[in-house]
C-alpha cells in the first residue's frame, strides 16, 4: 500500500470516526529503549510529529512493560532499541505471539542480534546476526551507508544511498566476518555498503504480522560523541527511515482484528456460561422429570399393593364375619 | 357391600401420608452439589519434592464441572516499572495503593478500562505463617483470553495482584492459569482422574514405553474440565513438584506460591476461591 494511499485511508477513518462521533479505541505504538527511555522518547516524538500518525504512543522502561502491551488489544506496532541483553530479557518468548497474532514491530540494534536477543533476531527481526562490527576509535567517520536493494512502502522518499552516523551493525556471517546471506523468506531494502550485510529488513509472518529491522543503527547517548542519537534523529533520512518502517509494521492486521467487535467477543464468556447453564438447566429438568415418575410410578405400585392387602387381608375376613 | 368407614379412613391416611412423602422425596434437593474431598499442600515449600492434592466428589448427577487452577508468586519490578521507586507504605495503606505505584499496571488498566475489559478482583487477608496479609488479586484471564486468545496470553501474567503486611511491607505478585509458574520445569507427575479414567503427565525424558503416559507439556494449563459426571463420581488432581525450581526464597520474602482453585458448577462459580498459601 503507497503512503498516499495510507494517508488518504487513515484520513478517511478520521471523518467516519468524526461523523459518527463514537469513542472508537485509537492504536497505540508502543515504544521501548531499556530502563533509560531518552531515546525512546525521541523515537516516540518522531512518530507523533508524522502527519500519518493517528493515534497514541506510549513510552515504556522494562521488558514486564513489553509484554505487558502485547495483551493490550489496541497495541498496533511495538518499537525496541535495545544496546544490552538484560533490555530484552524474556522478549523472545512474549513477542513472537504478538507477532503471529498480525502486530506490528520495528527491532533495532541488539533486537537484531542473536547473543542479546535469541530468537527474535531470527524468527521476528530475521538478521540472523551473530557478528557485530563495532568500530570505537573516532579517527575516522563513523557512519554506515545505506544502499537501496528493494522498493516498497519502507524506501519511500528516501535516496538510493545515504548515510547515517553508526558505530557499526550487526550482521549474519562466518567467523572472519564475511556476510552469509539470510533466508530469501526476509526482504532486503537497504544493505550495508562496506559489508553487503542487510541494514533494512522488513519481514510478515503467517498471521500478517510485519516486521522491521534495523541492525545498523549503533548511537550512543553522550551528546560529545560523533554517534550521538540526537545527530541521528535530526538526520532527515533517519526520520523518514524510521517512521516508514513504524507505519509500514503498524499496517498489520492485529489493531482492527482484535478491537473488531471486542464488545461481542466479551459478551462471548457470558454467553459461553449461559450456555452451559442452559444445557445443565435442561438436563436438570429432564432428570426431575425422571425422578418424578418413577417415584409416582414407586406410589402407584404401593398403594395397588395396599389396596390388595386390604382387599385380601382386611375387607375378606370382615366380609366373611358378615356373612 | 359398603366398606367398614375404618378401614376407609385407615385408607384415606395411608394415601395421604404416602403422597405426602412421595411429593418430599421428588422435590428434594441437595444443598451442596459438591464435597471437596482434599485440599492438601505444604504449608511451607519443603526443600524436597513434595505433593499438592486436590479432590472433590459430587453429590448429584451435574452437567459440566470446571476446575481452574491459577499459580501466583512474587515479582520484582525493576525501579523503573515503579512511579516512587522505594516507597515506604503506612499501615494503614493496602494492597491497592501498592499496585498504583506499579507504572505498567497503571497505564494497562486504564487502557483496557477504557475498552470495557474489568479484571476479576480478589480482595482478601490471608495467612502465612504469623503474619497477616491483605491481598489484591486482578484476575484479567477471562477477558484476555476471549479477545486475544489462548495462544497470544499463554507467556504473559495475566494475574497481578500484591499483599501488604502489618507493618506495610509490600511484596508484588503475578501469574496465571496454570497449576504451577512453570509445569514442565516444576512438575515431577501431574495426575488428573475422573474415578477410574486417570491421566498421568510426566517430563518427556521420564516417559516410560508403552505406558500410555503423556508428557506435561500436552497437560491443559490449569484449566480441568469434566461434563456429565454422575452422583458419587470424584475428580482429583495430584501433583508432585520440585520446589528447587521455584524462584529461591529471600530474606523478605512472605511467600512462596499461592494456589488459586476456582470451581464452577454448570457455569457457575461455586463458593469463594479457595487460596492456598505456601511460604
Amino acid at each position: 500500500m503507497s503512503i498516499h494511499r495510507l494517508l488518504a485511508l487513515s484520513t478517511m477513518a478520521l471523518l467516519v470516526h468524526l461523523v459518527a462521533g463514537q469513542n472508537l479505541p485509537k492504536p497505540l505504538i508502543v515504544v521501548y529503549s531499556g530502563t533509560d527511555t531518552a531515546i525512546a522518547q525521541a523515537l516516540a516524538s518522531l512518530i507523533e510529529q508524522d502527519p500519518r500518525f493517528d493515534g497514541e504512543t506510549l513510552v515504556v522502561s522494562s521488558p514486564s512493560a513489553v509484554d505487558l502491551a502485547t495483551l493490550l488489544p489496541t497495541t498496533q506496532c511495538i518499537v525496541i532499541y535495545s544496546d544490552h541483553k538484560d533490555h530484552l530479557l524474556g522478549l523472545e518468548t512474549t513477542i513472537p505471539p504478538f507477532f503471529n497474532l498480525g502486530g506490528g514491530l520495528v527491532g533495532i540494534r541488539d533486537a537484531c542480534y542473536q547473543p542479546s536477543a535469541g530468537n527474535l533476531s531470527r524468527d521476528v527481526f530475521p538478521v540472523y546476526g551473530n557478528f557485530s562490527i563495532v568500530k570505537t576509535s573516532t579517527a575516522q567517520k563513523r557512519v554506515r551507508t545505506y544502499v537501496q536493494v528493494g522498493t516498497s512502502d519502507l524506501t519511500a522518499g528516501l535516496p538510493e544511498r545515504f548515510q547515517l552516523v553508526s558505530m557499526g551493525t550487526f550482521l549474519h556471517a562466518d567467523k572472519n566476518g564475511t556476510y552469509i546471506p539470510i533466508p530469501a523468506s526476509a526482504r532486503i531494502m537497504y544493505e550495508d555498503e562496506e559489508t553487503g550485510s542487510p541494514l533494512v529488513v522488513s519481514y510478515e509472518s503467517e498471521g500478517g504480522g510485519r516486521s522491521v529491522a534495523l541492525p545498523g543503527v549503533m548511537v550512543v547517548k553522550t551528546a560529545r560523541v560523533d554517534v550521538y542519537y540526537g545527530t541521528l534523529l535530526a538526520d532527515e533520512n533517519f526520520v523518514k527511515l524510521f517512521t516508514n518502517s513504524v507505519f509500514w509494521a503498524a499496517a498489520s492486521p492485529r489493531f482492527a482484528r482484535v478491537t473488531q467487535d471486542l464488545a461481542g467477543k466479551l459478551a462471548t464468556i457470558q454467553e459461553e456460561s449461559q450456555s452451559i447453564k442452559e444445557r445443565a438447566e435442561l438436563a436438570m429438568k429432564r432428570q426431575r422429570q425422571k425422578r418424578i415418575v418413577t417415584v409416582g410410578l414407586v406410589w402407584i405400585l404401593g398403594l395397588s399393593a395396599c389396596a390388595l392387602i386390604t382387599k385380601k387381608l382386611v375387607l375378606a375376613p370382615i366380609r366373611n364375619e358378615v356373612a | 357391600m359398603a366398606i367398614d368407614e375404618r378401614v376407609l379412613g385407615l385408607a384415606l391416611v395411608s394415601v395421604i401420608l404416602s403422597a405426602l412423602i412421595v411429593f418430599t422425596l421428588a422435590r428434594e434437593k441437595t444443598d451442596r452439589p459438591i464435597e471437596i474431598l482434599e485440599n492438601r499442600f505444604p504449608s511451607v515449600m519443603p526443600a524436597a519434592e513434595t505433593t499438592f492434592s486436590f479432590s472433590i466428589m459430587a453429590r448429584q448427577r451435574l452437567e459440566d464441572v470446571r476446575i481452574s487452577f491459577c499459580a501466583v508468586t512474587p515479582a520484582y519490578p525493576v525501579q523503573a516499572d515503579l512511579l516512587v521507586p522505594m516507597r515506604q507504605y503506612r499501615s494503614d495503606e493496602g494492597p491497592s495503593e501498592v499496585l498504583e505505584n506499579l507504572a505498567r499496571l497503571t497505564w494497562f488498566r486504564n487502557r483496557t478500562s477504557a475498552l470495557g475489559i474489568e479484571p476479576d478482583e480478589i480482595d482478601r487477608t490471608i495467612s502465612a505463617g504469623n503474619s497477616q496479609l491483605r491481598m489484591l488479586l486482578l484476575d484479567y484471564t477471562n477477558p484476555l483470553r476471549a479477545i486475544l486468545g489462548q495462544n497470544a496470553t499463554s507467556k504473559v501474567p495475566l494475574i497481578y495482584g500484591a499483599t501488604v503486611n502489618e507493618t506495610g511491607h509490600p511484596c508484588y505478585l503475578e501469574g496465571g492459569p496454570n497449576f504451577f509458574p512453570f509445569p514442565e520445569l516444576n512438575i515431577n507427575v501431574l495426575t488428573i482422574s475422573h474415578n477410574e479414567d486417570e491421566k498421568r503427565y510426566v517430563p518427556t525424558d521420564k516417559i516410560r514405553k508403552g505406558s500410555g503416559q503423556l508428557q506435561v507439556s500436552e497437560a491443559p494449563r490449569g484449566i480441568v474440565e469434566f461434563r456429565d459426571v454422575a452422583k458419587d463420581d470424584t475428580i482429583t488432581v495430584i501433583a508432585t513438584v520440585e520446589p528447587r525450581t521455584f524462584s529461591p526464597p529471600s530474606s523478605r520474602k512472605d511467600i512462596a506460591l499461592i494456589q488459586l482453585i476456582r470451581i464452577y458448577i454448570n457455569g457457575d462459580p461455586y463458593g469463594e476461591p479457595i487460596l492456598n498459601v505456601v511460604r
